[in-house]
């Protein structure tokens, strides 16, 4: 579903050329539960980062379903993003001022699709299954951690993406809660085949992954 | 959600939980609008005044009038004009269709009675003023003709002066006052009118007497203006290049002018209106301020929401998704300030209606609003393009 072919991004640096990924390339499959794994600064959150089409790479091309995206306007890549990928991040990235339904829901007003269901009710129902229906209109910062999480993944999967990144989703979790998220996207990907990439320092973590893509120095040193 | 509704709602969202800073950001459109839209009204209120004192008096008169009124300013004001004579005067009054040829000597002068002394506005003419400018006289009665050919200390006085420098409206009659040095005796007061002169004072504040009688007229035997008294109002443009025709033996063309009601009220008019576009021109200065105001609190707001504007990039705002939140913002913003100082204006000018005719028109609701608007774009699109400019990987990032 993803195909990076010699992707590299770099930065200039007091004049010198700093590669944070080195000729990449990797092909994440459609319903696959992969890891990226690497030590900090090691390239694995400008790699996904790139996957989720919040960056563009210096050199090298990306395909979605066999498209490349260098050349796709503001808009275009918006809209994949929004409609095509599910951003799970470490620090949860809620927005405090809307409550708990208003953040699920977000994705939904920015999108121009036209939806056949109701977001709204698919919101519900995702906090029912995840056990967060009575925190509906609950404010972010008035939950847990692990609350929070779950209403990042519950945003992340109101437009019905095929892809889910989580970047540490654990990383400001204890280990039962972080445990309890890594199980909700084993789920996620048994059960409606969505592709999930989760990016960690954590063995432990990765260790519960089909595949592990290991990184270092903006370069993937097993496949 | 409607896309249109979720962004007026969340930005009323940011308004409320930021209340004092949304009140002081547009405060400064609240003020320029408030004085923008005060100033027009009060001008507004001032030219309805002043052709409500217009239509008090008869509205098939002439006014003969030194300077040149299609000219300058300043010579409309009469101010080094020429004077005219009795004989100017007589000569008018035989130009057919004119009924009457009134000499006007017209001061302000210091009037003592008997309780009091005060300014008024002394006119001297000739006994015909009553019947031309709709003076109707309450008690005792005008001066005659025999009066104003003997000389006669006798003066008519508006229900202002007798109740202002006397112990009544009623004692007033016969009794005496003076004025310049002279005494006169009070033999009629003029019903209550409310309304004026030109531009001056009200026509309660009037004293009328025999030109003859006058002090000032015996120094230079000279008038300020004549007015005529034109028999027939279809007529008013015939007997008015008559009189240019008779005056113009006597005077250069462009040393006096012949106007009617309406050409006055257009000169003051646009007196008026010149002064007031000046006022609303400085006023408008402070809506400037309010929408830099507006801007910088709109760019503080950029910095201090870069993280949420990445969060949204992220899950599928565009750039301009962005742009039209924050534009929105700025332009509430602006219209709140609007919305404020419209209602003040109000207050303001409902407060001043029992003293005052000044009113609100559509117009000044209508352009304040657009204004604000305006202002609010035009201030707000450059923070707003910053923050849709801003990389969504940066902007999460930021701390």
């Amino acid at each position: 579903m993803i195909k990076l072919s010699g992707v590299s991004k770099s930065y200039d640096v007091g004049g010198e050329k700093f590669f944070a990924l080195d000729n990449i390339y990797l092909e994440i499959n459609d319903g696959e539960f992969a890891s990226i794994v690497g030590p900090s600064g090691s390239g694995k959150s400008t790699l996904m980062h790139l996957v989720g089409l919040l960056d563009q790479p210096t050199g090298g091309d990306i395909l979605v379903d066999g498209k490349n995206i260098a050349h796709l306007s503001d808009v275009s890549l918006s809209k994949l993003r929004n409609e095509y990928v599910g951003f799970v991040f470490q620090q949860f990235n809620l927005i405090n001022k809307l409550t708990v339904r208003e953040n699920i829901l977000l994705p939904a007003i920015y999108s121009r699709k036209k939806l056949d269901y109701i977001p709204d009710e698919r919101a519900r129902s995702l906090l029912l299954r995840f056990g967060l229906q009575d925190r509906i209109d609950s404010y972010p910062n008035k939950i847990s951690g692990g609350q929070q999480q779950r209403v990042a993944i519950a945003r992340a999967l109101i437009m019905k993406p095929k892809l889910i990144l989580a970047d540490e989703p654990t990383g400001n979790l204890d280990t039962k809660t972080g445990e309890e998220i890594i199980k909700l996207l084993q789920e996620l990907n048994r059960e409606e085949n969505i592709t999930v990439v989760i990016v960690t320092h954590d063995p432990s973590i990765a260790a519960k992954t089909k595949r592990k893509i290991k990184i270092q120095d903006g370069k993937i040193t097993n496949n | 959600m409607n896309y249109f509704l979720f962004i007026l709602k969340s930005s009323f969202e940011d308004f409320r939980r930021n209340k004092i800073r949304t009140f002081l950001t547009s405060l400064g459109i609240l003020i320029g609008v408030a004085s923008v839209v005060l100033l027009v009204a009060l001008g507004l209120g001032l030219k309805k005044y002043i052709a409500q004192q217009f239509e008090s008096i008869g509205s098939n008169l002439l006014f003969v009038m030194p300077g040149n009124l299609q000219g300058n300013l300043a010579a409309a004001s009469g101010i080094g004009g020429i004077k005219f004579t009795l004989k100017d005067a007589q000569k008018l009054g035989r130009i057919p269709g004119i009924t009457a040829s009134m000499p006007m000597s017209v001061q302000m002068s210091r009037i003592q009675g008997e309780t009091d002394t005060k300014t008024y506005e002394v006119v001297g003419s000739t006994a015909d003023i009553f019947q031309a400018m709709n003076l109707d006289i309450g008690s005792g009665k005008p001066f005659t003709k025999a009066d104003v050919n003997k000389k006669s200390k006798v003066v008519v006085i508006g229900s202002q002066v007798a109740t202002e420098i006397f112990a009544s409206a009623d004692d007033a009659l016969g009794k005496n006052l003076r004025l310049d040095g002279l005494t006169y005796r009070v033999i009629g007061i003029v019903k209550k009118k409310g309304g004026g002169g030109i531009g001056g004072p009200s026509i309660d504040a009037h004293l009328y007497l025999p030109y003859s009688a006058l002090a000032a007229y015996q120094e230079d035997k000279k008038f300020y203006a004549i007015y005529v008294s034109v028999a027939e109002q279809n007529n008013l443009a015939t007997v008015k290049e008559e009189i240019k025709k008779e005056l113009v033996k006597e005077y250069d063309a462009d040393k006096f002018s012949v106007a009617d009601q309406t050409e006055i009220l257009s000169i003051v008019g646009s007196i008026f209106n010149i002064l007031n576009s000046i006022l609303v021109a400085i006023a408008a200065i402070s809506l400037i301020v309010g929408g830099v105001g507006i801007m910088n609190i709109m760019y503080v707001s950029v910095i201090e929401r870069i993280r949420e504007i990445g969060i949204r990039r992220a899950i599928g705002a565009t750039k301009y998704d962005i742009l039209w939140q924050f534009l929105a913002e700025a332009v509430l913003l602006s219209l709140i300030g609007g919305f404020l100082g419209l209602t003040l204006s109000f207050i303001v000018v409902l407060a001043l209606q029992s003293i005052f005719p000044a009113y609100i028109n559509w117009q000044s609701v209508v352009l304040s609003l657009g204004v604000s608007s305006l202002i609010g774009v035009v201030f707000g699109v450059f923070p707003a393009r910053q923050a849709s400019q801003l990389s969504p990987i940066e902007a999460i990032r930021y701390e």
